[in-house]
């Protein structure tokens, strides 16, 4: 069993094998660069095209033409002569390169002189009372279900929330007989006006079409779309029994066994920022996001971030930032020279300004609004793993700091097993909303290595190959 | 509930789940194996609560259960496999 550094050095590593993990190693390897592809899942296609490998066998095509276009880039992938590791995590990686991976038994190390982060998005976490309890499920879960193993509810289900997904999950739902009591919308009138603004970039898009006929195929169907919907509540001892909401003045209840929650999705950072990479506040996503120059490269040299990992721009933008990355990497490795990079890019380029032109208007309308926070009762979990209340964020934020790495080191939101993927953003927002810092005095979590948990008889068979923690250590001066 | 799109009469494996045998389809992750057997539910969290498969992407721990003896293991990126044994956890147990 070769565990040595030496064993393992490779030009090019990419982390996540969705499109732009799955376009990059493709591109790479056109420019002949020795490429390792490593995602934790055990298929590729990341989560949007998930299931194409599946192996319960059922007809996927009421899923889609978009879900179907995955196909023939997963083929083309899996056709390519990149060497590739699946249920593998890469859970650290230091600013010279080394990354090390579970199989989640044993860990193995990698040096790799290039490194393109593909990690994807997460669902933006949508906190309300109740919804802890099981049966209260997202959207993107329920839709990982649908594409892996089809399995669907069989009893009423309610979906409520903000986002394209949601009502792609009806439609998807009603295709293949799931019963749906009603889609609750929650995008606020707010966000339709700042929104608006973009709307012309939007409807020229084929993203405003597709949009158009899910909402008419919806409407056709007799499944009340409510919108402008506030104060979700899941009820239920032990798991969800009804689902409370409000609706034009009038609290509504509806009974379910399963509802499915939505609130837009944000970019995975967490390598990223193990790695020490810098990142820019993005006031119209409101997160934080790595920041990179148009090649997708941060502010480690070796280090790019492609897809929506890097920002959210969907799955047919992926493809082609993850080629602007390879590309880049290919220059940065001393294959191509900057001629033959930009004019490889160029024409990339122009696509994402193309597939880039709905994306504001998208980004406005489905961003985190204000109710979602200052609604927030004071009893609603923030962070599921650590069952910390909203009260505690807030007194904490009145009391003492604003920082989310101090909140974090006393409430403990942030040191559960998720590592704050579905706390951090309540969190941050709670913070500015109560004690009002600007967004760089509230910071973002420090991520620290194994990014997700690793078992310790993993850690300690490890010996002396550790990474000197001195390489990670922010630098930025403290006040 | 949950039920299956696929062929009724494809392949399928025995694993024990929360103590009892289930046939579910071959390739499904244990959590969608637990939601196709009615359990939405396999961990209780620090304050007793139940809490069951959330994300299904490997991101939130929500499903963590015991497999075959090991702790916190995620049902959701976990496939289900002939002679399985699947046993609830406590938050306790993930430390």
């Amino acid at each position: 069993m070769s565990n040595t550094i030496e064993d393992n050095e490779v030009d090019l590593l990419i982390v996540g094998a969705g499109p732009a993990g799955m376009a990059s190693a493709l591109q790479a390897r056109e420019l002949g660069i020795q490429t390792l592809v490593v995602d934790e899942k055990g298929q590729p296609g990341g989560q949007i095209y998930a299931g194409h490998h599946g192996s319960p066998d059922f007809d996927r095509s009421f899923l889609g033409k978009d879900y179907a276009k995955g196909r023939s880039l997963i083929d083309a992938f899996m056709a390519s002569d990149c060497r590739r590791m699946f249920k593998s995590l890469v859970w650290d990686i230091s600013q010279d390169g080394h990354a090390c991976m579970s199989d989640g038994s044993q860990t193995s190390f990698v040096l790799a002189r290039h490194v393109i982060l593909a990690s994807g998005a997460l669902e933006r976490a949508f906190p309300f009372e109740g919804w802890t309890l099981p049966g209260v499920m997202t959207a993107g879960g329920a839709q990982i279900l649908l594409k892996t193993a089809g399995i669907v509810p069989s009893h009423p289900v309610v979906l409520a929330g903000s986002g394209p997904l949601l009502l792609l999950l009806a439609t998807q739902f009603l295709a293949c007989g799931v019963p749906v009591s009603a889609v609750l919308d929650t995008t606020p009138a707010s966000n339709w006006r700042r929104a608006t603004p973009f709307l012309a970039g939007f409807l020229s898009s084929r993203l405003a079409a597709k949009g158009a006929a899910m909402l008419l195929r919806l409407r056709a169907s007799g499944i009340p779309v409510l919108g402008r919907v506030t104060q979700i509540r899941a009820i239920g001892n032990g798991k969800i029994e009804t689902v409370e909401y409000r609706h034009e003045g009038q609290i509504g209840r509806l009974q379910a066994e399963t509802l499915i929650v939505h609130q837009g999705i944000e970019p995975e950072t967490r390598l990223a920022r193990v790695a020490n990479a810098n990142h820019a506040w993005d006031a119209r996503t409101r997160s934080w996001l790595p920041a990179c120059d148009e090649f997708g490269r941060t502010s480690i040299p070796h280090i790019s971030v492609a897809g929506d990992g890097r920002a959210i721009l969907g799955a047919d933008a992926a493809p082609a930032t993850g080629r602007i990355a390879a590309i880049d990497a290919a220059f940065a490795l001393g294959r191509i020279d900057r001629d033959t990079r930009q004019r490889l890019s160029d024409p990339l380029f122009k696509e994402l300004r193309r597939l880039g032109k709905p994306r504001k208007f998208i980004d406005a309308l489905f961003s985190p609004f204000p109710g979602l926070y200052d609604n927030l009762n004071d009893s609603t979990l923030v962070c599921r793993c650590e069952e910390i209340p909203a009260a505690r964020i807030r007194e904490e934020a009145r009391r003492s700091s604003a920082d989310i790495n101090s909140v974090k080191s006393r409430l403990r939101c942030g040191m559960g097993p998720c590592q704050g993927r579905f706390c951090e953003t309540t969190v941050r927002e709670l913070l500015l909303r109560t004690a009002v810092p600007s967004c760089q005095e509230v910071g973002q979590l420090r991520i620290r290595p194994p990014i997700k948990p690793v078992g310790v008889e993993e850690i300690i068979s490890l010996g002396v190959k550790e990474i000197p923690p001195e390489s990670r250590i922010p630098l930025e001066p403290r006040a | 509930m949950f039920s299956s799109l696929a062929n009724p009469s494809g392949e399928q494996v025995e694993i024990t789940l929360f103590g009892r045998e289930v046939l579910v389809p071959v390739g499904v992750t244990v959590a969608a194996a637990m939601l196709l057997s009615g359990e939405i539910a396999g961990r209780e969290s620090l304050s007793g609560a139940s809490h069951g498969p959330f994300c299904m992407m490997g991101a939130c721990f929500e499903c963590a259960v015991i497999i075959n003896g090991k702790t916190r293991v995620r049902a959701c990126m976990t496939e289900v496999r002939q002679g399985m044994k699947v046993e609830r956890s406590r938050h306790v147990e993930h430390y």
